[in-house]
């Protein structure tokens, strides 16, 4: 019925999930940040002695997660034009909408799908991003 | 044998023949966002998420509704109803509901609202407050619908 997609070449899960779940021919994806794959990295993020987050960069952050969502699509047999449904979530949506919107503008020219964009008090691990996503596969 | 060959060919044709449609009006490619009001999948039919937005005198403004979360939960539902009817579709359609809001206080105030537009149909729903959403809205409300119209 329901097929889970696993890879190493995108960031290892931070729990019990699969990278996504492909159903008939609609391929769901657990949310993915920007941390770089087979790496507890995150780009342009600074973190205080204690783990707290000092300053973010959205627009590293954006092309990272960006990446991430690719990866997995491609992994799973599908591709970024496939994509159908997007829910990001934002830290701080006062200070990095804007730039956010402008960086996603230039990932989407060619396929717009639906998006939702919500603001979170905080995020599983210190990210500022969080996208999950729905998209069709042959 | 007719019969299996028949039935083959109906299974593969709803395996190929699923359509994925990327749905913008006028009205909305003039705000100029980087997204599709909705997008047709086979027969479900996915929305952006709709805050309690409505036009201003300036074309391609938009601005929110005054009055709070009542009003907004109103317009928001009256925002969707439009971009389904534009598919030729109703709320008796929609099958699933994410509502957001603003402050879970205002949870009730928008589920009165709310169920005034599902008097046949509940779809399913799931509710949770975040911490800001667009245009400062009090609620922003994401759906699917199933278009079972041949």
């Amino acid at each position: 019925m329901a097929e889970n997609i696993q890879t190493d070449k995108a960031p290892k899960p931070v729990g019990l999930y699969p990278h996504a779940k492909r159903v008939g021919n609609l391929l769901f994806l657990s949310g993915v940040g920007p941390r770089k794959p087979n790496s507890k990295d995150i780009p342009g993020v600074e973190l205080d002695d204690q783990g707290n987050i000092v300053s973010h960069d959205i627009e590293a952050q954006c092309h990272a997660v960006f990446e991430n969502v690719r990866i997995i699509l491609e992994e799973a047999g599908s591709s970024w034009n496939n994509l159908v449904d997007v829910t990001v979530f934002l830290t701080d949506m006062k200070n990095d909408f804007d730039t956010y919107n402008r960086v996603y503008a230039d990932y989407f020219k060619d396929n717009q799908p639906c998006r939702t964009t919500v603001e979170v008090s905080s995020l599983p691990t210190p990210i500022a991003i969080e996208l999950k996503c729905i998209a069709t596969i042959e | 044998m007719i019969r299996t060959f028949f039935i083959t060919f109906i299974l593969l044709s709803q395996v190929f023949s699923q359509k994925v449609e990327f749905l913008q009006s006028e009205e909305f490619k003039q705000t100029n966002m980087p997204f599709s009001e909705a997008v047709l999948v086979g027969n479900l039919l996915f929305l952006s998420g709709q805050v309690g937005e409505v036009s201003t005198d300036i074309q391609g403004e938009i601005k929110l509704v005054d009055g709070g979360i009542r009003s907004e939960t109103r317009q928001t539902m009256e925002n969707i109803k439009s971009i389904l009817e534009r598919n030729e579709l109703s709320m008796d359609d929609i099958v699933k509901c994410t509502c957001m809001l603003a402050d879970i206080s205002e949870w009730a105030a928008m589920s009165e609202e709310y169920i005034k537009y599902f008097p046949n149909n509940k779809p399913a729903r799931s509710a949770f407050a975040g911490t800001r959403l667009a245009l400062g809205a009090r609620v922003e409300i994401e759906c699917i619908a199933v278009a079972n119209k041949e």
